[in-house]
Order: structure tokens, then C-alpha cells, then sequence
């Protein structure tokens, strides 16, 4: 198994300690351009698509296998160990920040800190729990990227064969980075939004950091709040940025925070391994 | 209107350059005809900042959405008046896709309406930032795609039916298949016993007819097992137990298997294979269902005393194998659909032996299951070569 192909790995960055990044439902490892060179000067930067998503490989797609969170999770453990990456930060967006909680829970010393980006362990509301969602809305959603993808793919048509005189589509030939099997897309948004991993968050010891936006629909406040009441050593930033991807709006600002979490702990860390 | 002159010389640029100039002044519009288009267009146009908030709409869009302008304009964001799985899109696919490639078309969206049922449109988006310092802005043109989305729908609700009819399908011919190889099979080893054990004391003409029993039964056979497997292929069933494997002892195996009927026809079997080909993942067993595929047809569409060369080679990201015979080769009408299910019914063989016109749709499928591809190459009274490549990284 050629993981590397698989999750179409990219590695760089001059540090040692490994940070990886998992994209969110919806698109690929692009969502981290403006954020991840930010820590290329101390950190391995490791960023990945989940299989499904972006440039992996479309034929590794298990439907068994990617029918719960877990089989990412399994995927992320899989990644860290075949590329020797232990004890580094883990930084996932959305419905990555479960799969990296699961992972870390399933093997702690892969991760020293998680930093979660618009975590929910659930979408759908449950009597005293509200995830936002009723199981109606997440039909709705399946409906409509059936429709869009269906008006993706004869959009995409001159553009394959080739449109010499509309030149602009060519941008869109190189960022079809949302776009992936129809079946696939489909299964992962019904695998993302109806997961409840609620009960996994209180098994979690790693530390993390959630980073809530503001005015965010997909993962609101009242869950943000959620996730840090019940991972126990955690903190709960909420950010200026507003909606769900400050990793694309407001970069600096992810930056920052993800800066001011790591950096003291990080260094504190070093001074510690010096005494010894 | 425009006049298009020759431009041939310079002297004839000057009156062309002129005419254009002048026209298209007499064809400006005024001022209100170009607010009337703006406001009364057949679409919805708006203005947004980069996190969704309207600076501006037209008449037709503030109908559609059923607010005043002062009701909407710094009020609310697009985000804001889209059905719940709109807004879930719109975060998830929408806005990164504006952010990165700063452009979107004709994405489907259910617009929520003050006081009427949800309009179904299509939005166009594009980016604009006129210097560094300038705000970004979004200007998005929205289509009421009512009837060509509600076509849409039928037709995606028509594509999940044959989906499943298809799968029904499949379920049935693989419970038919099943139910017929029981009996088959006592019909085939009972023909076979008869045969052995009763054939000397039979007339020619009775052996004759168990003969004819006993292949016609195993041919039954052969197609009811590859109806079975593409049942299950079609059925996404298709489960490969991958395993690093030695190809070239693949090959060796099955070349074994039909030395028999190769050399009853005088055909010589060629393996050109270099001594340090690389083991791979693959699963052997039904990688050996396409090798024995391939084989039996070259054997069975080759001329006596001709050659079948099968050839394994590989450069840094796959392997290749080919099996290339000398027979009377594949009609070009053919070769378009030869790897469809129940083709190859339209073709004779060299010995009148039945095939099930299943093997090679089942190859492909195996092959494509491995992240490969096979291909033909004939041209007809020179031969047939097949190749198929796998990954050597195929996981």
C-alpha cells in the first residue's frame, strides 16, 4: 500500500517536530495554503487529502472501511506511523478535528497537542444537545450536492476537451479541488453529519486547543463550548473570524492563535528536554 | 451597428478606427437605460463583501427574496437567505471555492424567501479587487433555474432507479446463476462418469451424445461462473485479497494449464519476461482468472502452427504484460465493444469452441480493480496483442 500516493502526501517545512494538517468535508489539503508555511521554519509540515477528497487515490475508497470516522482516523494513525511521525501537533478543520481526536485517543503518543478548528462530534440535534441540524437538513444536503455535481461535471465538459478561447476556464481546470466522485462526496457528507462522537471527547488526554468563529452555521458556538467542556485539558478560543473555514478568511488571525497556544508550550518543552 | 472594414494598410486602419469610435457612441446607452437594465434584469445581480454581507441588489433580486433595500442592504448576508443545506454548502464547497479560485458557476442553491416557498436558482459568482489596498468584493448573478433544476431532479431520481433496478438485476442473475450450477454440476460429472465407465460398452452414436452432454454442460458451467462474477462486479462485490505475488510464476502456471490444448493445435507459447521483474500486490488468484482468459482466447482464435508471445515488462511506475497471437485478428467494428458483456457471441473461434463472451468485460473489471488498465491492439489476418499495466504501487 503506497500511502504516499493514497493520501497524496506532501511534506515540507525545516523543523523536526511533525505538524499535520486535515482538511475538512468539502475539499482537499489547498484548504491549508495560507496557514501552513506559516510554520514551515519550525515544524515538519505533513498535509494530506483523505481518501475521497482532492488528488488521493479515488480507488482506495473502501465504503465499509470510510462508513464511520474511525477508518480516517485509522488512515491519519496509518500515516504518522509509516512516515515515523510521533509526538507532533495535529491540526484538523472540521469534521478532521473528530478524526484526529479519534486518533489520538487510539494512540496518544502520535500527538502532542490537537488543535481543532470548528470542531462538532455532532451535527444533528439530540434532545439537550443541539448539533444545528435535523436529519432533514442533512437529506437536503445530499440532494444538493447531487445537483451540483451533476452541474459540475457538464460545466467541466469543455473544459477537458479543451477551450482555447475562453482562457479563464483553465483557472478552474486547476482548482477542482472540491470536486471528487459523486458517490464518494455523498457518503462522506452522510458519514460527517450523522456521526455523534460526543462520548469520545471525555477519553481524550491529549491537550488541545478549539478555535471557535464567530457566526459560525455549521459548527456553533453552543458546540464549540461543548467539545471544550468535555475534552478535559483544553482551551476555547472564539475567533473574529467569521463562518466556518478561518484557515481561507482569516489566516492571519489562525496563525496567531495557533502561534500563541504552541509557542509557549513548545519552547517550554525544549527547556525541559535541556535540563536534562 | 458596426461596419467591418478590410484593414490591408495603414491608410485604411484610420477610417475603420474612426467608424468604430463613432458608433459606438450612437449606441451608448443613457444612464437610466443602463439603471433599467441593471434593476429590471431577467436575473437576480448582487454585491456582496467577502464574508457575504449585500452591499447592493438589483430590483429583480430584492422580488425574489421578497425584502425592500433597505430591508436587505447591509442587513443581511447571502449566507443568510439560503435553505439550511444551502448554507451548509456554502461553507463547505461555496466560499473556499471563491477564496481560492475567485470564481464559481452555476452553483445550485435554494434561495429562502420572505414569505413564499423557496426559489431554486443558479448562482455565478465571481472575485473582484481592483487594487491591493481595495476591499474584495463578490458579484454574483442569480439565475431562476426553477424548471431546468426541477428536470434535474427527475433526472437524478431516474438515474437512482436504474441504479437500483440495475442492482436488482444483478441480484437476480447472481441467485439464477446460483440456483443453475447445482444441477449443472450433477449433470456434468454424471455425464462424465457415464462416459468413463459405461463409453465401451455404448454405440459410437450414444458416446457421441454424451460427449455433446457433457461439453455442452460444462460450457453451462463456464458461463453461469462468469455470469456470477459479473453479477458480483457489477454489484460492487468485487473483493481483491491483494498479496505480493510473482507475476512471471502466474504466467508459468497458467501457461501450464493450457499446454495441453496449445500444443494439440502445434501453437508455440513464447514468455519474454526480464530476470529481475518486480514482485507487486495484486490478488493472484484473480489475476490468474484474466492471464487464463487472455491465454485460452489466443489460444482458441489462433491458427495451428502460429506463435503466442506473452511479454512482461515494467519502468518505474507499473508493470506491463501483453499476450500477442497470430490469428486472424479483431474486425475494427469489434474492437469498440469487445470488452462489454456477451460480445463475443458475434466472433467464431478456430475450433468451434463456445465462449461466454463474459471474459474479457471481466478482465477489465479485475484489471480496473487494480488501479490498471488493459487494452487491445489487432489488426485483422496479422494477430491480437492484449496489455494490460498495473501499478507496481498499487497498494
Amino acid at each position: 500500500m503506497d500511502i504516499i500516493k493514497r493520501n497524496h502526501i506532501s511534506i515540507s517545512g525545516h523543523g523536526t517536530t511533525p505538524m499535520i494538517f486535515a482538511h475538512g468535508f468539502g475539499c482537499d489539503q489547498s484548504m491549508w495554503r495560507f496557514v501552513a508555511p506559516a510554520f514551515a521554519n519550525d515544524y515538519k509540515l505533513v498535509l494530506y487529502d483523505h481518501v475521497g477528497s482532492g488528488n488521493s487515490d479515488l480507488n482506495a475508497y473502501d465504503y465499509d472501511k470510510y462508513d464511520s470516522l474511525q477508518g480516517y482516523a485509522d488512515d491519519l494513525i496509518e500515516i504518522c506511523q509509516t512516515l515515523d511521525l510521533n509526538d507532533g501537533v495535529f491540526v484538523g478543520h472540521s469534521v478532521s478535528s473528530i478524526i484526529g481526536v479519534l486518533a489520538a485517543i487510539k494512540q496518544p503518543q502520535l500527538f502532542r497537542y490537537l488543535i481543532l478548528i470548528g470542531p462538532s462530534p455532532c451535527y444533528i440535534n439530540h434532545e439537550a444537545y443541539s448539533g444545528g441540524f435535523n436529519q432533514t437538513d442533512i437529506e437536503g444536503l445530499l440532494d444538493m450536492l447531487d445537483e451540483n455535481y451533476l452541474n459540475w461535471s457538464n460545466k467541466m465538459a469543455p473544459v477537458i476537451m479543451g477551450n482555447p478561447d475562453r482562457p479563464e476556464l483553465s483557472e478552474e481546470l486547476n482548482n477542482r479541488f472540491c470536486q471528487t466522485d459523486p458517490d464518494i462526496a455523498r457518503h462522506f457528507a452522510r458519514v460527517t453529519f450523522t456521526s455523534d462522537n460526543r462520548a469520545d471527547l471525555a477519553r481524550l488526554n491529549t491537550p488541545s486547543l478549539i478555535l471557535q468563529c464567530s457566526n459560525d452555521v455549521i459548527a456553533p458556538e453552543s458546540v464549540g463550548r461543548f467539545v471544550h467542556q468535555q475534552v478535559q485539558d483544553s482551551r476555547f478560543e472564539i475567533m473574529n473570524a467569521t463562518g466556518h473555514c478561518p484557515n481561507l478568511s482569516a489566516p492571519e488571525e489562525t496563525i496567531a492563535m495557533i502561534s500563541a497556544y504552541l509557542e509557549p508550550r513548545m519552547s517550554h518543552a525544549t527547556d525541559l528536554a535541556c535540563e536534562y | 451597428m458596426l461596419r467591418i472594414l478590410p484593414v490591408n494598410t495603414e491608410t485604411e486602419k484610420k477610417p475603420y478606427t474612426t467608424e468604430l469610435t463613432t458608433d459606438l457612441h450612437e449606441t451608448a446607452l443613457s444612464q437610466d437605460e443602463k439603471r433599467e437594465l441593471y434593476e429590471h434584469a431577467p436575473c437576480g445581480y448582487l454585491l456582496t463583501q467577502e464574508d457575504g454581507l449585500i452591499v447592493n441588489s438589483n430590483r429583480t433580486f430584492l422580488l425574489w427574496a421578497g425584502y425592500t433595500h433597505e430591508e436587505l442592504i447591509q442587513k443581511y448576508r447571502f449566507q443568510d437567505l439560503l435553505t439550511v443545506p444551502g448554507k451548509i454548502y456554502y461553507e463547505t464547497h461555496f466560499a473556499p471555492l471563491m477564496k481560492i479560485q475567485g470564481v464559481v458557476r452555476e452553483v445550485a442553491f435554494d434561495l429562502q424567501r420572505r414569505n413564499s416557498p423557496p426559489l431554486s436558482v443558479l448562482v455565478t459568482s465571481v472575485r473582484r479587487q481592483y487594487h491591493d489596498q481595495a476591499p474584495v468584493e463578490y458579484r454574483y448573478t442569480v439565475f431562476d433555474a426553477t424548471a431546468r433544476r426541477q428536470y434535474e431532479r427527475q433526472l437524478l431520481e431516474q438515474k437512482r432507479k436504474l441504479a437500483q433496478l440495475n442492482d436488482e438485476k444483478n441480484e437476480l442473475l447472481g441467485m439464477a446463476a446460483h440456483e443453475l450450477r447445482t444441477p449443472l454440476g450433477v449433470i456434468s460429472t454424471y455425464s462424465e462418469f457415464l462416459q468413463d465407465e459405461a463409453g465401451p460398452v455404448l454405440s459410437q452414436e450414444h458416446q457421441d451424445f454424451l460427449a455433446l452432454i457433457r461439453s455442452t454442460s460444462n460450457y453451462m458451467l463456464r458461463l453461469i461462473n462468469d455470469i456470477l462474477d459479473v453479477s458480483q462486479i457489477e454489484a460492487g462485490k468485487l473483493h481483491l485479497e491483494k498479496e505480493l505475488t510473482d507475476l512471471e510464476s502466474l504466467v508459468q502456471d497458467t501457461l501450464a494449464m493450457h499446454r495441453q490444448l496449445a500444443e494439440r493445435k502445434q501453437i508455440r507459447e513464447v514468455l519474454s519476461c526480464p530476470p529481475d521483474l518486480p514482485r507487486l500486490m495484486l490478488d493472484p488468484m484473480k489475476i490468474s482468472q484474466v492471464l487464463d482468459n487472455l491465454l485460452i482466447n489466443a489460444i482458441k482464435f489462433s491458427p495451428s502452427n502460429t506463435e503466442i508471445t506473452i511479454t512482461l515488462t515494467y519502468d518505474e511506475t507499473d508493470l506491463w504484460l501483453s499476450v500477442a497471437d497470430q490469428g486472424r485478428g479483431i474486425p475494427a467494428a469489434h474492437l469498440k465493444t469487445i470488452f462489454k458483456p456477451f460480445h463475443q457471441g458475434q466472433l467464431e473461434n478456430t475450433q468451434g469452441e463456445a465462449g461466454t463472451g463474459l471474459g474479457l468485460s471481466i478482465v477489465r473489471r479485475i484489471v480496473e480493480g487494480h488501479g490498471g488498465q488493459v487494452k487491445v491492439v489487432s489488426q485483422e489476418h496479422q494477430g491480437t496483442e492484449f496489455s494490460i499495466r498495473l501499478p507496481l504501487n498499487a497498494g
